[in-house]
């Protein structure tokens, strides 16, 4: 385990009746990206909040970077909020610069590095329109420089690539990568597992205010790749629970779940499926997506690992 | 922490001193004011001049004889009958018929009926007040003369009391302006009372905005709730003295430049203790205008520190107020009270008017909440000891603390709050919430 940036420490937070946050406890390696994850309601805005130090917690402790929790921390901390949104009337520079200023930055130096992001996010045509005259994606982009143009060590994004389209996004997504190689530690909200997956070092997933998973996301990966595929066909299904390489966990008179066996080649098992009488419409990589565990942890069941997880879910073929 | 509040107050002031809603508003209030005043004096100056000739029967010969013809206004005897004299005012628009009662009837009743006939335009006020006038005088004479009162006697028994009221001050005894006063503190009454409401207003927008956009939610991420308050308090307040500051320059301009063109009176005018001769020579204008140049404009000091105290005790209120709901509509049930407390002085105003030393005049200039808008009346219409003032002004500065600390922790849960409207009881438990 990387050392850890940022550790929560069994911190809870109730609000009147409702516990928002319960005994939870997440450590986020430095200079890694680690994606909180969790339904809405979930305790994420939250716990962020806590870490932000907009609230405090009612128990536990925060660490930032092995001190407890202070307000001068939060010059060191950039954050976006899911929910976010700018000065409608405020000149775009004018407003980065008064956000910036506002972490502590001195205005020169604010003036100086918002110039330079609004150069590479090819803003800088705009920095004299009012928000109002820009498109969603500019203010987007706008929300990020303000975000971490004060080059924080501890950078929380909520949600960032939303309302953006895929060249912004990709856009974004490199700025992101260029200041974890810089050692910035970044704590990536989303509900969009593949961005996860894509991103992220680490992940935690939180359910009712509580942790329900932690880990390293490399591990996670290599259980994705478990080959199974999905086929939609047209025909006689028996004739694919006939077929050698691979068994079926799953299978319905149009699609099956096809587990390949060790060893078997995906190229050379379609091959035999589109020689054979069936019609196949698809051919497919199906990853147990973290979406799933997702949706199966915060339903109720109990605390698990990853790899119990899979295990469960592979228990067909394993029958075999 | 205080680096932050300034660099909040920055912003918010140069917010609300850039949009083009506050220079409209700088410039366009001393000009309706300039303007009223001058509807006022230009209306005094060019009063139309008519021409009548006012007819009146042979009967009344007597009558017409006490009537005295002036440049406008001819008095003739008709011989015609009534019936005549009407058909000619009809046909002409220049004659009237001043229609008295008989003879016989104007020596016996104590009120006399006279009708005044036209077949045109109405003769202006001016005119018929001038022609009432005269009749009363001419049935007067004529009464004295059945009664055989000489000119003399009259004129002994004709007694004119001319009432002042003087002032002792230190520096002798002044001319009392006591109805300009009044009139003065009704317009800075009104005045404090829409500069608080417009900024309050501005502020409750502020938080609303904010939070609606979501904005404060970054805000907050790098500064306190409360010093984002304060510094938006302090700077929208800033804004309203800044603006009646302007007010004032531009006001005081506008009637120099007034002056200079003559619209005001001379200044030899002005020095002089006005006797009764110069009074009279006087026109109603420069009168009210010398009364305006002694009043006490010094008490205008006190105007920023009322307008802080009330704005901060307000605009905290319904900063707070605002700062737990969604939007302004529904910010009505939490502003609703406070609104009430600002308006209560102007239902009092006559009792406050006719008794400014009065029980219940000394009480609303020390209570916080009414303070701000009444004190500066009584200081306009009367002198007020120095102690109660600084005693309202402590009063009003402890109790604008007290609702900025409560208004701050209300505010501090209140913006991050999204969807039910909270209940009062709610309210209640995030005052007294621990951070």
């Amino acid at each position: 385990m990387d050392p850890a940036f940022l550790q929560v420490e069994a911190v809870t937070k109730a609000y009147d009746q409702h516990i928002a946050v319960n005994q939870a406890s997440l450590s986020v390696p430095s200079g890694k990206i680690y994606g909180l994850l969790g339904p809405n309601g979930a305790g994420k805005t939250s716990i962020i909040r806590m870490i932000t130090g907009i609230t405090m917690p009612d128990s536990g402790k925060i660490l930032f970077n092995g001190e407890p929790l202070n307000p001068d921390h939060a010059r060191q901390t950039g954050y976006m909020p899911e929910e976010r949104g700018l000065y409608k009337k405020m000149k775009v520079r004018e407003q980065i610069i008064y956000l910036l200023s506002l972490k502590g930055m001195p205005v020169r130096d604010a003036a100086n590095a918002t110039d330079e992001w609004l150069e590479k996010l090819d803003l800088t045509e705009w920095k004299d329109h009012k928000t109002t005259d820009l498109s969603k994606g500019m203010q987007q982009k706008v929300q990020f420089i303000s975000t971490v143009a004060h080059r924080p060590k501890l950078l929380i994004l909520d949600e960032p690539f939303s309302g953006l389209d895929p060249v912004n996004a990709q856009l974004i997504e490199q700025e992101i990568y260029r200041l974890k190689e810089e050692g910035t530690t970044i704590i990536f909200s989303t509900h969009r597992m593949e961005q996860v997956e894509e991103l992220c070092d680490y992940i935690g997933l939180i359910s009712k205010g509580q942790m329900m998973l932690e880990d390293d996301i490399t591990k996670v990966r290599r259980q994705f790749q478990k080959p199974i595929y999905r086929v939609d066909f047209v025909g006689d299904k028996q004739i694919l629970e006939d077929m050698p390489g691979f068994d079926v966990p799953k299978i319905t008179d149009k699609s099956a779940m096809i587990l390949l066996r060790e060893g078997q080649d995906p190229k050379e098992i379609m091959k035999r499926l589109i020689e054979s009488p069936l019609e196949i419409i698809t051919f497919q990589l199906h990853l147990p997506r973290l979406n799933e565990i997702f949706i199966e942890l915060v339903t109720g069941k109990a605390p698990m690992t990853l790899e119990e997880r899979m295990t469960i879910d592979s228990t067909p073929s394993t029958s075999n | 922490m205080n680096n932050k509040i300034w660099i909040v107050f920055k912003r918010e002031y140069l917010n609300i001193v850039r949009k083009p809603s506050f220079l409209i508003g700088t410039f366009l209030v001393p000009l309706a004011i300039a303007a009223y005043f001058g509807i006022i004096i230009l209306s005094s100056t060019l009063v139309e001049k008519e021409n009548f000739t006012v007819l009146v029967e042979r009967e009344n010969e007597a009558l017409f004889d006490k009537l005295q013809s002036t440049e406008n206004l001819k008095f003739e005897l008709s011989d015609l009958s009534q019936n005549a004299i009407m058909d000619t005012v009809k046909q002409n628009q220049e004659k009237l018929f001043l229609n008295f009662p008989s003879p016989s009837l104007l020596a016996e009743k104590q009120q006399q009926d006279v009708q005044l006939h036209y077949g045109g335009k109405t003769p202006s006020r001016p005119v018929s007040r001038e022609i009432e006038k005269q009749s009363e005088k001419a049935i007067e004479a004529y009464r004295r003369d059945i009664a055989n009162i000489t000119p003399e006697q009259a004129k002994a028994l004709d007694v004119k009391v001319k009432f002042e009221k003087k002032k002792q001050t230190d520096e002798g005894v002044s001319q009392s302006n006591e109805d300009i006063a009044t009139f003065i503190g009704l317009g800075i009454f009104f005045l404090m009372y829409t500069l608080i409401s417009i900024y309050g207003s501005i502020l409750i927008q502020g938080v609303v905005e904010e939070k609606t956009n979501r904005i404060v939610e970054v805000i907050v991420s790098s500064v306190k709730p409360f010093q984002l308050l304060l510094g938006k308090t302090l700077a929208i307040g800033s804004a309203g003295i800044t603006q009646f500051l302007l007010w004032v320059a531009l006001v005081a301009g506008i009637f120099w430049t007034m002056f200079l063109f003559g619209f005001m009176p001379d200044e030899s005018a002005m020095a002089n203790q006005p006797t009764v001769d110069v009074e009279a020579q006087m026109s109603q204008v420069e009168s009210i205008m010398v009364q305006a140049a002694n009043f006490d404009w010094s008490i205008l000091w006190f105007f920023p520190v009322f307008f802080l105290g009330g704005f901060f005790l307000f605009g905290s209120l319904m900063a707070g107020a605002a700062s737990a709901v969604d939007n302004i509509q529904d910010a009505q049930q939490f502003l609703a009270p406070i609104n009430i407390l600002m308006v209560l002085p102007a239902l009092f105003f006559s009792n406050l008017m006719q008794n400014p030393n009065g029980v219940f005049a000394t009480f609303a200039s020390l209570f916080p909440f009414f303070s701000p808008v009444t004190m500066l009346f009584r200081m306009s219409v009367t002198e007020v000891p120095w102690y109660e003032v600084a005693l309202s002004i402590v009063i009003l500065v402890v109790t604008f603390l007290g609702c900025i600390w409560v208004a701050g922790r209300i505010y501090r849960t209140g913006i991050l709050m999204y969807g039910k409207k909270p209940k009062f009881q709610e309210i209640f438990k995030w005052i007294m919430k621990k951070q």
